[in-house]
């Protein structure tokens, strides 16, 4: 993302709170030519800090706080910003595993945590800020510089996209649906020795919701599924072959080490609530069994395995219109915790 | 059937058997019998004790209520001790665990008599010792989370300063250079703890050493004091009762003891409002747990002090390495992370629990 695209972000206000000193120095320096960035290392001086911004009626478009706190928990920061009835955006950053804080990220609706590592990057914090503020969403090309996204009439010849090349193909049916995946499936275990089980379980996931769950009659009824009434299963129709208007969009590609999935629906019929508490039902124990409630059906599973296998999980939604999932994918990075991160306007 | 005494005895899954003051075998139940390999009871009673049973040539050494020259026994001594032995069959020696009891009784000519009560407790020491490896694992388990955690924070610094550099580079803007000055003690601040933490989890690791020794605890706590007091100056008030034998003395190491101590004051000290002095009550006393099935009494310490207490949400948390509240001051979260592992190693325990602003900590030197 080139720099002059951003001249007009100067007007939006960004409070970090961070009490590891090189990271808040480290956030702010990248952030600050930019936004207008505020930084603190307490809980207490966030606090008058937000207090401070709503009296002069220029309140924080987005808070950065880490979890943990040395006076207090980041958590409560959530609890008193939504008490104080702020549009104020929250992203939580934290070097804990997620999956613990789960059921409040939940509750409270959290669409940004980032885990701290050593592979974070500056650059995605600030993409994260900047989709989170502007509401400008889509688009795999924010969070790589100089890629190169091709769409059908201006593909070369092959299907096979050099390095920094994303390639964008239409899903009309099931047919095309199962030609392209084997297609990408071979191409990622040919360049970058992906396991054709993982491209399969990912590109699976992704087209199902599109092709399969998103697409629905008026009356709310699925298009392309029959719900089998004596078991409450959900059977898709064979061969499909669908409308113009439920038409979409998967985009495969590499970033150096990153591998990229994208698909693109014109559905945006995930929503936040709804995705955190897939991921919810999956990873919180029940305190009955000890065991994830997840476990007894298959809802849900398939957010929650993406999220497990890949690297990152990003889903970008505009409610009715649009939905992208952008599954990243790098061999070479050992992330211990993943992040969450749902974009929905 | 007509049930008498005998058969009530032979029901029992322990050895008891009777034996008269020249070590001679009156009775004994069934159990005892089966040990003994012999088939009728009479091939035992009038044989001495530890060749009938033990197939011993020697009275057995842990054995002492008898008084050999006198052929009599000592009076008034009721015993009940472990004793192990190795498997006799077992290809890697292990050890089967025996409790022994003997009572004194006096028979119808008030001739004493002593009653042997042997009870097989293997399984029991088996489940305790799987118990403790257990514990240690779960230890273990929860120190490598807390240290991954406690890595990432210096890590991401380390990554994200060196992001904010190359970024400089790249777009070739001039760097001041106190920019670049700031960032290096940035980065080196970072790198000192990650190596602070690094041999943190190599001191815990790798198996202290020291030597134990008989050490008088009541002289071992004044000592404790004195260091603290030399600390601490005027900001420390102990009250400190001993209520045993002033000469009491425990196996441990002096210094590590003292170490357990100074942790604890200083816990106190630094959880309390700065400027406030701190009331810190030690008591010594003799206890014994309404848990364990004999009455075995052991040292108890209590430390209780007046520095704000602890909340209950964070009380199970407070031996956790790395757990700290103390707002980034002097807190590196792994005093009373120490305190637990030095006692562990004297076969100590610690409990705690919290009211009002009291804290109460019982060390239990077993």
């Amino acid at each position: 993302m080139p720099v002059k695209d951003f001249e007009d972000l100067k007007k939006y206000k960004i409070l970090i709170v961070e009490d590891v000193e090189s990271i808040l120095l480290a956030i702010k320096d990248y952030l600050m030519p930019y936004f207008i960035v505020d930084a603190t290392d307490s809980l207490t001086n966030a606090e008058d800090l937000i207090q401070k911004s709503i009296e002069e009626k220029k309140p924080y478009d987005l808070v950065i706080s880490d979890i943990n706190l040395s006076d207090k928990s980041g958590l409560e920061l959530v609890k008193i910003i939504k008490k104080k009835n702020l549009k104020t955006k929250i992203a939580l950053i934290t070097s804990y595993d997620i999956n613990d804080y789960i059921e409040f990220i939940k509750n409270e609706e959290i669409d940004q945590v980032m885990t701290k590592h050593s592979n974070l990057s500056l650059h995605d914090i600030f993409v994260m800020a900047y989709k989170s503020i502007t509401q400008d969403i889509f688009g795999i090309e924010k969070y790589f510089n100089d890629i190169k996204i091709y769409f059908p009439p201006e593909m070369k010849r092959t299907i096979e996209p050099e390095n920094k090349e994303v390639y964008s193909v239409i899903i009309r049916s099931m047919n095309d649906k199962i030609m392209w995946t084997e297609r990408i499936c071979k191409i990622l275990k040919d360049k970058k020795k992906i396991p054709i089980s993982l491209s399969k379980l990912v590109l699976d996931e992704i087209t199902a919701n599109a092709m399969i769950r998103a697409p629905r009659h008026k009356d709310g009824s699925y298009k392309y599924q029959e719900i089998i009434e004596e078991s409450d299963k959900l059977i898709p129709h064979e061969n499909i072959v669908l409308q113009d208007e439920d038409a979409f969009i998967l985009q495969y590609g590499f970033y150096n080490d990153w591998i990229i999935l994208v698909c693109q629906d014109p559905h945006g019929s995930l929503s936040k609530k709804e995705i955190l508490y897939r991921l919810y039902r999956h990873t919180a124990l029940c305190s009955e069994t000890g065991l994830p409630k997840g476990l007894s059906d298959t809802h849900g599973r398939g957010i929650f395995l993406l999220r497990e296998h890949l690297t990152q999980v990003i889903f970008n939604i505009q409610k009715d219109k649009k939905t992208e999932v952008i599954c990243l994918y790098n061999p070479v990075q050992n992330i211990p915790y993943k992040n969450i991160s749902v974009f929905q306007i | 059937m007509q049930i008498n005494s005998q058969n009530l005895f032979d029901y029992s899954n322990d050895l008891i058997f009777a034996v008269n003051s020249s070590r001679k075998i009156i009775n004994a139940n069934k159990p005892a019998l089966d040990f003994s390999g012999k088939k009728k009871r009479k091939e035992l009673e009038k044989h001495l004790c530890y060749k009938a049973l033990f197939s011993r040539k020697e009275p057995c050494d842990f054995c002492n209520i008898f008084d050999n020259n006198a052929a009599s026994i000592k009076n008034n001594l009721n015993n009940s001790f472990e004793i192990s032995i190795e498997e006799p069959d077992d290809p890697v020696g292990r050890l089967r665990y025996f409790n022994i009891k003997q009572h004194i009784v006096y028979d119808d000519e008030n001739k004493p008599v002593v009653i042997e009560v042997i009870s097989d407790i293997t399984r029991y020491r088996q489940d305790e010792e799987e118990y403790a490896r257990n514990s240690k694992l779960i230890a273990l388990g929860t120190l490598i989370q807390s240290v991954a955690h406690e890595l990432a924070n210096p890590l991401t610094g380390l990554s994200l300063t060196l992001q904010n550099i190359e970024e400089k580079i790249d777009k070739e803007v001039s760097i001041n250079s106190d920019y670049i000055k700031n960032k290096i003690r940035l980065l080196k601040t970072d790198l000192k703890k990650t190596s602070h933490i690094i041999s943190d989890i190599k001191s815990f690791h790798t198996k202290e050493t020291y030597e134990i020794d008989k050490i008088i605890i009541y002289e071992t706590l004044r000592e404790s004091i004195k260091e603290i007091k030399r600390i601490y100056k005027k900001k420390l008030k102990i009250q400190f009762k001993w209520r045993l034998g002033k000469d009491y003395q425990i196996s441990g190491n002096k210094s590590k003891i003292i170490q357990v101590f100074i942790n604890l004051f200083k816990n106190s000290l630094e959880a309390a409002e700065p400027e406030s002095t701190v009331t810190v009550w030690l008591i010594g006393r003799m206890a014994n747990d309404s848990k364990s099935e004999d009455d075995k009494k052991f040292l108890e310490v209590q430390y209780i002090d007046n520095a704000g207490g602890i909340s209950g949400d964070i009380i199970s948390r407070i031996f956790d390495p790395y757990f700290t509240t103390k707002k980034g001051k002097s807190g590196s979260g792994l005093g009373l992370f120490l305190v637990q592992k030095i006692l562990f190693e004297h076969n100590a325990v610690i409990e705690t629990d919290s009211r009002g602003k009291h804290t109460r900590f019982r060390l239990k030197f077993y």
